[in-house]
């Protein structure tokens, strides 16, 4: 564990940098701006400069507190933000899109895949389909969330699945998903009747 | 500034760079080539310097403008001309 004083100096570190990022005219600082703006161009997404900035100041908190130094903070600023675009793109976070989807939609799209469908099983509601899905197969499960937590088209949670070393096509995609579909519902109606059983 | 290139690995690197930079958009692997050369960049200064200039002389005007307006939201955001930018930031997270 890192010594409490090397983390605050890291953390002070960090909000000069991103200060510095919001108040500054150097050629530094607008170059970095401009790597943003130029990759949310490029990546066609639908928001602006400053929610990417927000993003990365998070995520270098984090990091800092968790006792990893950032040596170049504009170099990291730029690297962490392409990440955070790539991340938007890949989850849909288009200018197509309409701006007012809703907002577990939105949260979807900007946390990782498991903190994600974490949230939404943890709706007080659903105890039982939280149940239900811990009962399926990790690969059940993968295909679940690409494709109903993750809003993604078939074609893309094939290429997902590619990713990962399962080299599927998309209508492999879709029947498997059907059936995880079909189990998580079976698992989901054993739940509710054990709960009748014993309340 | 006009741009220095010291060495045939940083102008092979740039030129690479700017070429990704131009396409309307990158594959998987063109993302992930491009997410090393920002690797790279972390830890050699000429290259952050290389694309530093790079980008700045791909803004046109009208796109300094919007970035001005962003950099202005973000002082907005933290609250301008009260306190250091240290003090500003960390204060958002309150």
């Amino acid at each position: 564990m890192q010594p409490r004083s090397i983390v605050e100096t890291a953390e002070q570190q960090l909000n000069v940098a991103f200060g510095n990022l919001a108040q500054r005219s150097t050629n530094a600082e607008r170059a970095a701006l401009a790597f943003i703006y130029n990759k949310i161009k490029q990546f066609h997404l639908n928001c602006d400069i400053f929610d990417i900035v927000n993003e990365c100041y998070l995520r270098g908190l984090k990091q800092t507190q968790s006792g990893q130094e950032i040596k170049n903070h504009l170099a990291w600023i730029r690297q962490t933000a392409y990440n955070i675009i790539r991340e938007k793109s890949r989850y849909g976070y288009h200018k197509k899109e309409s701006s007012s989807s809703h907002f577990l939609e939105t949260y979807l799209s900007e946390n990782p895949l498991d903190d994600a469908i974490q949230t939404c099983l943890d709706q007080p509601e659903w105890p039982q389909l939280k149940k239900a899905f811990a009962e399926l197969s990790s690969e059940d499960q993968d295909i679940l969330k690409l494709r109903w937590f993750h809003n993604m088209s078939w074609q893309d949670v094939s290429q997902e699945l590619s990713k990962l070393g399962e080299s599927i096509s998309t209508s492999t995609a879709n029947k498997r998903g059907q059936r995880a579909l079909k189990r998580l519902r079976k698992q989901y109606y054993t739940q509710v009747e054990k709960e009748k059983i014993i309340p | 500034m006009v741009m220095e290139i010291v060495d045939v690995s940083h102008q092979t690197l740039a030129q690479e760079y700017q070429f990704l930079c131009s396409l309307n958009k990158q594959n998987p692997a063109q993302e992930d080539r491009f997410a090393h050369i920002l690797d790279l960049a972390l830890s050699d200064p000429i290259l952050d310097e290389i694309i530093q200039q790079i980008e700045l002389g791909s803004i046109s005007d009208d796109d300094m403008q919007v970035i001005l307006d962003q950099q202005a939201k973000m002082r907005e955001y933290l609250g301008t001309g009260t306190a250091s930018p240290e003090l500003t930031y960390a204060n958002t997270r309150a």
